[in-house]
């Protein structure tokens, strides 16, 4: 620890200890990581005359590792434009602020992101549970809200508003892709695991009804649902292990799939059951090599190994700029910004219902290829990946290796069953 | 339901338990003599976690991992003492007031962790002597759950000692009944006070240190082993150190067979012992009357 960093550990002691001398302790939820508010625009100098586009995502507690891939792609990209002489003649100006993972603060995240700070667009969250509550935000202030992280199916279809926009495979497309290609393996006794929230709960539900209808002789032996902070998940790998399943799906993500990795290789877990999970870049660097997974079945929703000549270029400049490979949180973000200003562009103003209007069908290239956007759900044609593990030596941890694309056409509700699932939610 | 998936349902809910009583014990203790609820104790948890990611980088296998083991908690105990100097006017007040001071203390900590480290998932190697699987009963169990099992239970008898057998277990026993009384017969109340905070956070830290190589370390551990930590002293006792290892117990292995019998009810079932302890006997099993 060097000495500067020293005093401003004693600095933020002492600015405590005066808050609590004085008996005052109300202002101390104001400590609140104050780089929620992080403004820089390294590209260009943020003037009055910048067009500003907000984000509302996680950067404490802890999603802040997705957060901050969300915040630093988002950055690149603005940068790049800004560099190329911005949108519409104008610089950029992206203003990020914490939204706690916690829904109420995300709503008046984003409420002042557009009344105090002028935000002409919403980038963000990484929480579904936030996103459902942003979107609200966008819809009544007429804002358009890119999603490219949260990815419940429930924004595109029962609580769709027009201003919402999905760069993300939903939870739906995610987990359809993974029982279509799993639904004729020869694994019959499935069990899952998922975070017990919005997210989990959705992803794990579509793929079970959609692996047992495609194939009514698999049987579900066994399902848990841990709390998202849950830091121990012994006690639920050995419930699954006595339930005796073939296979394991798991929408587990982040630290989670980290310590399910840990103590599910201890209880010798990955030698009776075949095991798929949302193995993303984040965690795999995390667990580096301590662990074989070679030939572990992995899917994500953007790897940074996806072979499109945008991507090699993306990894190249992300590793110059913040020196790490990009994780899947930063290339979505990435190509959200990238949306918004090529719409922007093509329309020629900054009016919101000119955007909502020129983005419905817009095709556009991404990092992960050509898409387009779906007019009736906002939804991108975006797939969903599926790789096999393999140690990487050039990054020291394992990358997916024979990514398997699923196109979003055979994965996401057909129009007739989004407008009856909105029929259906009333 | 067979022998084998008991008996390892039950070892993975003791091992649940060892880290909780590890913890729980501190929170406990702290409670019990100063009468303060510290919120922050699970960011000295935290704090404990983050530290061994750095010593077990600087020096490798066992040994980096002993060393974390005996400095860690020594290091976090030291620093403790900042917070409990802070939290001295306090002390008697209502519990609103604590509650408010020491939930400052766990942003800052958070803030201090996340600034040190920042937010990349760090993951500490379980050391080769204590890594992999043992067969019991046929089935593979993780060595490093009976080395934490084993941990806690020399822990337990060592608190025991310390508290029955030691000039300060005696004033700690003291000042848990009663404080004023103790500084009237020219015991050094803060002092003690300072000492006792300090050794709850070592053991929060310890518990951290612990938790680091069978866990992803990351931001929001503060947050999740604390309220765990609260329903194990609420069950056993504030104050209790035989009442925190039961409320342990309890947790860890009700959790676990929860899990394993009923798993959309897991977590209610553990909270719904703590209300009905709390019904039957409002300060714990063990616990000390609120004065």
């Amino acid at each position: 620890m060097n000495p500067r960093r020293m005093r401003w550990i004693v600095g933020l002691a002492a600015l405590t200890l005066l808050l609590a001398a004085c008996g005052d302790s109300d202002d101390a939820s104001d400590t609140t990581a104050e780089d929620g508010d992080t403004t820089a625009a390294p590209g260009g100098e943020p003037s009055g005359d910048a067009i500003v586009i907000g984000m509302a995502t996680s950067l404490t507690g802890g999603a802040a590792l997705f957060g901050e891939g969300n915040r630093d792609g988002a950055q690149l990209a603005v940068d790049e434009l800004n560099a190329a002489g911005g949108v519409l003649g104008r610089q950029i100006e992206l203003i990020v602020r914490d939204d706690q993972a916690d829904p109420d603060v995300g709503k008046d995240q984003a409420r002042d992101l557009i009344v105090d700070q002028g935000a002409v667009a919403l980038l963000g969250p990484v929480s579904s549970a936030v996103g459902l509550a942003i979107t609200e935000i966008s819809e009544e202030r007429q804002i358009p809200f890119i999603v490219h992280t949260s990815n419940t199916e429930a924004l595109t279809v029962e609580q769709f508003q027009p201003y919402l926009f999905s760069l993300v495979p939903n939870t739906g497309m995610e987990a359809r892709a993974q029982a279509f290609d799993l639904a004729e393996s020869e694994y019959t006794r499935w069990a899952t695991i998922a975070p017990n929230y919005e997210f989990g709960q959705r992803q794990t539900a579509t793929f079970v009804e959609t692996v047992t209808e495609l194939n009514p002789s698999i049987e579900i032996v066994d399902q848990q649902f841990p709390a998202l902070d849950e830091a121990d998940l012994q006690p639920f790998i050995t419930a699954l292990l006595a339930s005796e399943p073939d296979a394991v799906y798991s929408p587990l993500f982040a630290g989670q799939i980290i310590t399910f990795t840990q103590q599910a290789a201890n209880l010798g877990f990955f030698d009776q059951v075949y095991f798929t999970a949302l193995y993303e870049t984040d965690a795999l660097q995390a667990l580096g090599d301590q662990f074989d997974l070679s030939g572990v079945r992995a899917y994500s929703r953007c790897p940074f190994t996806i072979d499109t000549p945008q991507m090699a270029q993306f990894v190249e400049d992300f590793r110059a700029a913040y020196d790490r490979v990009p994780s899947d949180w930063a290339c979505m973000a990435y190509d959200s910004v990238k949306f918004w200003a090529e719409v922007v562009e093509s329309v020629g103003s900054l009016d919101s219902d000119a955007f909502v209007e020129a983005a419905e069908g817009y095709e556009f290239t991404t990092l992960r290829g050509d898409t387009y956007i779906r007019p009736l759900d906002h939804q991108a044609a975006v797939a969903s990946y599926i790789g096999i593990l393999e140690f990487n030596d050039e990054y020291g941890f394992y990358t997916y290796s024979d990514i398997q694309e699923v196109p979003a056409e055979e994965i996401w509700l057909s129009e007739a069953d989004v407008e009856a699932a909105r029929a259906a939610a009333g | 339901m067979e022998l084998d998936t008991i008996v390892i349902q039950l070892l993975t809910g003791l091992s649940r338990a060892a880290i909780l009583f590890i913890v729980a014990s501190g929170l406990s203790l702290v409670f019990g003599a100063l009468r303060v609820v510290n919120i922050a104790h699970g960011s000295f948890f935290m704090l404990g976690a983050f530290l061994t990611v750095t010593v077990t980088s600087w020096i490798g296998g066992l040994a980096g991992f002993a060393v974390a083991m005996l400095a860690v908690p020594l290091v976090v105990a030291a620093g403790s003492t900042v917070v409990e100097f802070s939290l001295r006017r306090l002390y008697g007040r209502e519990h609103l007031l604590q509650l408010l001071a020491t939930f400052a203390w766990l942003l800052v900590i958070a803030d201090l962790v996340h600034w040190l480290w920042g937010t990349q998932l760090r993951f500490v190697a379980q050391p080769t002597l204590i890594a992999g699987p043992v067969s019991i009963m046929g089935r593979a169990f993780p060595k490093y759950s009976l080395f934490l099992i084993g941990v806690a239970l020399v822990l337990a008898t060592v608190l025991f000692v310390l508290m029955r057998r030691t000039g300060l277990g005696r004033d700690i026993r003291a000042a848990v009944s009663d404080p004023e009384m103790l500084g009237m017969v020219g015991v050094n109340v803060p002092g003690l006070f300072t000492r006792v905070f300090a050794l709850g956070a070592g053991l929060a830290a310890l518990g951290g240190v612990l938790a680091a190589p069978n866990t992803s370390v990351g931001l929001g551990m503060d947050i999740s082993i604390i309220i765990e930590a609260f329903a194990v002293v609420i069950i056993g006792g504030l104050g209790s150190l035989v009442g925190t290892a039961i409320g342990a117990l309890v947790v860890g292995i009700v959790f676990a067979f929860g899990i394993l019998w009923v798993p959309d009810a897991a977590l209610v079932i553990v909270f719904a012992v703590m209300v009905g302890v709390l019904l039957w006997r409002p300060s714990g099993l063990l616990g000390v009357v609120e004065r």
